[in-house]
Parts: C-alpha cells; structure tokens; sequence
C-alpha cells in the first residue's frame, strides 16, 4: 500500500486540479510539510501560482468527523482570519481514484495557505517588532476571538502555531481548525488540552468549551502587546515565552510581563493578573474584556 | 483464589517474628512472591513515568542511528539491495524528524543526530553530533556497503563512547535512542554485554533506548501479513533464527508513549513488545525508522 509521502515538486491531481509540492524553505530536498497534532500539513502550489495547504491526517484522526466539521466551518470562511474555514475535504466517494492510490489521503483537506508569519516564527526567533505593529496584531487577534466568542464559537487550541500575523498589516489569521466548538459542532476525538505555553494550570477539564480560548488567548495576547520590548524578547524560555512549569506562579517572566502592560494600560496588567491566576477557565476575563482595553490602549 | 497481596505492605511479622498474612503465618517462598509483586508493582509505576519528556528547542531528542555496511547489505531483497532499502528508511526517518521539527517557516533544533556506518570500520558520516537544523541543510547521506564483514561488537563499542561523551548534554532531555539497523548475522564477539552497558546509561527520563531494524524477510516464524495489523515481537520464540533472537534481546521495551504514537499512525503494536523490526516490508522498516520520532513533541 503506498503511502502520500511527496517529494519536492511532485504533482498531485485533486479533482481536477493540478499542485505542484512546494520544497522546505529550509532544506530543499524534502518537501514543505509539518507535523502537527492531528498529522502534517503540506505546502502545495497550484498552477496559476496560488499556495494551498493539504493536511493530511494521521490515522487515528481520519473519520466523518473532519467531513461533518469542514461543513459547519464553511461559513465562517469570510471572516477575516478563518480564511482555512474554506476547505475541500478528499473522500472516497468524491475523489475515488485518489484515495485508491492513497488510502492515507481519505479525509485529508485543502485549504488556502496562509501568508504571513506564525506567532511561534516571532517568538523562536525573537524577531524585534514595532510597538505599533504589536498592538495592531493584539487588537486584530482579540477582534477575531471576541468576535468568536460573541457568537459562542470558540478555537479551543490557542497557540504560537495556530496564530499567524501578517506584520506589515498585523492583521491575525487562525489555522487548525478540526476542535472548533460551538452550537451544532460535534465533540472531537480527542478533547483538546491546550498547548504547552498555553494552557491553564488548574484547569483540567478541557478546552472544548465556550470558555477555551481565555486563557491561551490571555498569555498570547499579552506576548504580542510586549513583543517590542528588548527585556521580553529576550527572556523568552524557548518554543514559547514561559516555561510551562511556571504558568500560574509568581515568576520573573511573569513580574517582567506584568511591568509592561502595566506601562502600556493598568487595566491590562489587571486583566493579565486575574488571568494568570484565575482557578479555571470560566473565571479567565473574556475575550471582550480584552478587545474593549486593549482598543482603548493602541 | 490468590488471596497473594499486592504489596509487601501485606506482610507483617508475628509476636514470634513469624512472617504473616493476614494473621496467617506464612513461609518463605509466600514472602518472596509477595515482595516480587511489590517491586515488579514498582517497575511498573517507574516505567510509566518513564520516556514521558517532551521534545522541544530546550529539551532536544538525541538519536543514534547505526547502519550495518557490511557484505550482508550487497543481498537482494525484491530485486534491490539492501542497503538502498536502508538508505531510503533513513532518508525518509530524517524527513520525518525535520517535518516534527518545522514550526512556520522554521527547523526547530528539537533533536540532534548522529549517523555512523560500520563493516569491519566505522565512519562517522555526519562528522560528529549534527542538531535537526544542520542536519536538514546538508545533503541526505548516501550509504555504501562494502565486501566486509561486520565488527557490530567494535560498532557498539564506539557508539558507547559518543553515549558516554555526549549523555551530561542530555539529562533534562528525552532519554537517548540508538536505531541499529542491520541485514545479517556478525562474526565478531557477541555485542550484548555492549548494548547491556548502553541500556544502562540513564538520563533523568529514563535509560537509553536501542532499537534494531533486521532487513530480513525470515526472521518471523509467522509473517507481518498485514503490517498494519502486526503486533510487534513479544517473545524470542516468535523469531526463526539465532540471531534474530540475539537482536531481541539486545532490544529494549517499547515505551508506552511510542506505542501510543505507532497506534495514533495506524499500527497495532500491542504493549510489552520490544524494539525489534523483522522484515523487508517497507511499512515495517518505515515503522522502524519511523519510531525513533516517537517521543511527545511540543505542539
């Protein structure tokens, strides 16, 4: 049985589209793919020029789910920032010959690939932003999310792989997208638990619920806010700005980011605060609480 | 019914000093099932908590990879030779470490490598430990084989060496992995006292792992069948050949938290099977290959 495993440049059909596979930009002799959760995102490109991700699915993940979710995401695709809501889901009843050739791409989905630049890219790399830009991509990220959660809608796994910022603009984009909650969405697989850097320290129940974004929203809003400032960048603890084991405590990371958003807005230090030490995810500020100060501050 | 406890907390002495159960008095062979059941209930515990770190930018994976040059490697096997099919699991067991590490548009320095091959020498083909980084800039290495035998005793004598050089760097990190991958029996002194001594070099997560890949469509007594609904190698006795039994018991335990990744990638691997990959199916080779990446990743 063969499996999808592309090299740089291979074509691929879907439907009746032709993609070419897009090289690594880091190494060119492997093709452009990333692990994620759930399996791995290739970088396609298609004739006229155009870049979509196909995420292809580890097997624990391939089912109906991702086929009933693609259909309730659908129209939310013409939101800012959830342009991978528009997606096209390979099934063996839609592209039969495709997924006789390549059993491990049933299930698998295409979607516009996002331009710009993961949170995760600014925090590993420490790349220096502008005040201004920081808090253009807080203000559009705390839009999209508080618009999200207006309509009871929620990501539920916040994160420096999951935001991405175009910085020119600071406009925000959202990407995996297959845990979503909300009225109709069905209960994930696997309940998602948040991401290290990210995730409530006491609450364990899950974020599959209207509240799941707070606080991933809350630590990665407040790392965008201070991303300008020399100190932060460069105490950062790795893949993400805190150590994992000290999220929720008394710390120096957390004293450093706490002084500057109390520069920038005492509100939003109070917001920051009652976040960090909030008992469980309910209790975090919403994420209208933060729209609302973080537009006042910018 | 075993009314035998699980603890030896059961056991408690008499006035007499008499050993007892229960108010019964016990003898000596019931004290030692008794306190087995203790220390095998503790391995047990210490075993779960084992192999749970994370691979991260701050905690980085180190993996050995150990590839048998040697004349067995020239054998056809579905009219390639051997050492093709082994080039092409490491190739694609380094893509999937660079597409664990890519984050945006970066190669996160979630492992560092090490690539050796061995005959009757040993060549470093990475040129000492590279990180995932380095690794994905360079070209994919290409083996060789040769008309040699294979010294696989003097092999693991030297990757000893990188272990015991290298293991301090690692103590925060993910316990250490060496894939040995090889196609055929050795006519050098038994290597096992060697692999024994690896295995019990330790890092806070745990001891070193080794795996062995056997390019060999023989050494099960019953074959894979489907690999996918292949179970793995519990037992010597599931093997046909004398050396395919020395690879199992150089193996270590397969890692709870790597059978739970094999099964999330579509395999069977049932609990308690060691790290052993018989075969010439590219499923099980890539299944091989593929499990050194096992460890949780940061998301």
């Amino acid at each position: 049985m063969p499996f999808f495993n592309p090299n740089p440049d291979d074509l691929v059909v879907i439907g009746t589209q032709e993609y070419r596979v897009v090289p690594h930009p880091a190494t060119s002799s492997i093709a452009y793919g990333q692990e994620s959760r759930r399996g791995i995102v290739y970088c396609l490109k298609s004739i006229s020029g155009q870049r979509y991700a196909l995420k292809q699915f580890k097997a624990a993940f391939r089912s109906q789910h991702i086929l009933t979710i693609s259909k309730l995401l659908q129209p939310l695709q013409t939101w800012n920032g959830l342009q991978v809501a528009s997606r096209l889901v390979i099934t063996r009843d839609s592209m039969p010959e495709l997924v006789t050739r390549y059993p491990d791409l049933e299930y698998a989905v295409l979607m516009p690939w996002v331009e710009g630049n993961t949170w995760f890219d600014s925090i590993y790399t420490k790349t220096p932003l502008a005040t201004s830009t920081c808090m253009q991509m807080a203000s559009s990220l705390t839009s999209l999310l508080s618009r999200l959660e207006a309509h009871s809608l929620a990501h539920t796994d916040i994160s420096s792989g999951n935001v991405l910022f175009e910085h020119a603009s600071g406009q925000s984009a959202l990407v995996g997208l297959e845990s979503f909650y909300g009225p109709g969405f069905p209960e994930p697989l696997q309940v998602p638990f948040g991401t290290d850097g990210y995730r409530h320290p006491k609450d364990n129940n899950g974020q599959w619920n209207s509240a799941g974004d707070r606080f991933a929203a809350a630590v990665l809003t407040s790392e965008c806010l201070t991303w300008y400032d020399e100190e932060i960048r460069s105490s950062r603890y790795g893949e993400h700005f805190f150590d994992t084991h000290e999220i929720g405590k008394l710390c120096h990371r957390y004293n450093l980011m706490h002084a500057i958003l109390q520069k920038l807005n005492s509100s939003l230090a109070g917001l920051f605060e009652l976040a960090w030490f909030s008992g469980n995810l309910q209790e975090t500020p919403t994420l209208k609480a933060w729209h609302d100060v973080v537009l006042a501050t910018i | 019914m075993d009314d035998t406890p699980d603890s030896s907390k059961g056991v408690t002495l008499n006035a007499n000093n008499d050993a007892t159960v229960g108010g019964d008095v016990v003898g000596h062979d019931k004290v030692v099932h008794i306190t087995q059941n203790y220390y095998q209930a503790q391995d047990s515990v210490a075993n779960s908590q084992a192999y749970a770190l994370t691979v991260s930018a701050t905690t980085p994976g180190l993996i050995l990879f150990l590839m048998d040059g040697g004349f067995h490697t020239n054998k056809v096997i579905n009219d390639r030779p051997a050492y093709e099919i082994i080039t092409e699991a490491l190739h694609a067991a380094l893509q999937t470490l660079t597409q664990r590490s890519t984050r945006g548009s970066q190669v996160v320095r979630r492992y560092y490598i090490g690539c050796y091959r061995y005959s009757l020498t040993f060549e470093d083909i990475l040129g000492g430990l590279k990180s995932i980084t380095e690794v994905a800039q360079q070209p994919l290495p290409i083996l060789r084989s040769s008309n040699d035998s294979s010294d696989t005793f003097g092999a693991f004598v030297k990757i000893e060496g990188v272990l015991r050089r290298e293991i301090s760097r690692f103590q925060n990190c993910p316990a250490p992995l060496v894939c040995h991958i090889t196609a055929g029996e050795y006519l050098c002194p038994d290597p096992k006292p060697i692999v024994d001594r690896i295995k019990a070099l330790q890092v806070r997560d745990g001891p070193v792992l080794v795996e062995n890949v056997l390019i060999d469509d023989e050494a099960l007594l019953m074959p894979a069948g489907k690999p996918h609904h292949w179970t793995g190698v519990h037992d010597s006795s599931d093997l046909s050949n004398a050396f395919a039994r020395q690879l199992f018991d150089m193996s270590s335990h397969l890692p709870e938290q790597y059978r739970q990744y094999a099964s999330e990638i579509g395999y069977n691997l049932g609990p308690g099977t060691r790290m052993l990959y018989p075969g010439t199916r590219p499923e099980i080779v890539n299944l091989g290959l593929g499990l050194v990446a096992a460890s949780t990743i940061s998301r």
